[in-house]
């Protein structure tokens, strides 16, 4: 069976504000839930070095796309909450706009290929 | 015999040595490493294994100490940090000028009543200067919030009281001390607020799709 291979990591890397963003937008979430979360959505193909997320949230709250505040885990652990602001409602739209773009381009071109 | 608080100690000093700066980073970080570990551990492997394998997922200490450094920057040498800073400095005192002309015409509303029935040229001129320190001050609060619209607004304001200072100075007595003076620096402040405002790409960056 055909099966996708592993995401590049430019693309990872060009792909994390706006997954974060998106999954943000389901509601408040943290560092080890969100990366979870992206695993499993992409059965493991899209795989992030995991501390790396971490300073891409932090840029994120600086630029005022999302915030954060710390909450408690269930085993009484201090834990960062991140949450979407009305700027990275913004963003992610956009996001969501270009991305969209490049998808239809390319599709459209490999239907061209097909007909 | 494996311990595993030891371990998470170790490591923890070899990202500090990394320069990842305490507290939040590294307590999110170490949070990170003892959920994996956990969920590791829930699924049966040895602690001791599922310690190096949340190390390694977390990633080498260089690359996270690269990709933190890039946050950690000096704010003064941003040039977005610099234009916001530029722009709240000229905010306040722009909004002190605007407020000290303000207030300067209305403290005689009657005054200003009158003027508005019988405008002649220097009344009018007052009442000129009243509506534009008015937008001066509405402006230069816009201007400290950062907004674009409160640079342009500053920027044609600023003109125009620039070239009402130059009258005014220009057409009375210029002793030091007499309120006319202050026309003169008013107009100088004015002139160089239009050359040192910048728009603020802060603003516009912070939605763009890098």
């Amino acid at each position: 069976m055909y099966s996708v291979p592993m995401i590049r990591k430019e693309l990872v890397a060009a792909s994390a504000e706006p997954l974060v963003l998106a999954l943000l937008a389901n509601g408040e979430s943290y560092g080890y839930a969100i990366i979870q979360e992206v695993k499993a959505r992409s059965d493991g193909k899209l795989q992030w070095t995991d501390g790396m997320l971490y300073p891409v949230l932090h840029r994120m709250e600086h630029r005022g796309l999302i915030k954060s505040r710390w909450g408690e885990s269930e085993t009484g652990r201090k834990r960062k909450y991140y949450s979407l602001k009305k700027d990275g409602k913004t963003a992610m739209a956009k996001h969501h706009e270009q991305w969209s773009l490049v998808h239809a381009v390319l599709s459209g071109l490999k239907k061209e290929q097909y007909v | 015999m494996f311990d595993l608080e030891q371990a998470i100690a170790d490591w923890r000093w070899q990202m500090l040595a990394a320069g990842i700066q305490t507290p939040v980073p590294l307590e999110e970080l170490e949070n990170h490493l003892r959920e994996e570990i956990g969920r590791q551990a829930k699924s049966g492997v040895e602690e001791q294994h599922a310690f190096e394998i949340a190390v390694q997922q977390i990633g080498p200490r260089e690359v996270l100490q690269t990709e933190f450094a890039k946050n950690r920057r000096s704010p003064w040498r941003s040039d977005d940090n610099k234009t916001t800073m530029t722009n709240q400095i000229l905010g306040v005192l722009w909004l002190a000028q605007n407020a000290y002309f303000l207030i300067r015409s209305a403290t005689s509303p009657v005054a200003v009543a009158i003027i508005l029935y019988f405008p002649h040229y220097w009344q009018s001129f007052t009442v000129f200067l009243t509506l534009l320190s008015f937008a001066g001050v509405i402006g230069s609060i816009f201007l400290f919030r950062g907004a674009k619209f409160g640079v342009n607004a500053t920027r044609i304001i600023a003109a125009l009281e620039f070239l009402l200072c130059v009258i005014e100075y220009a057409t009375d007595d210029k002793s030091f001390g007499s309120p006319n003076s202050w026309f003169g620096i008013f107009s100088t402040f004015s002139l160089i607020t239009i050359w040192f405002l910048r728009s603020p790409k802060h603003k516009g960056r912070k939605l763009a799709v890098e």
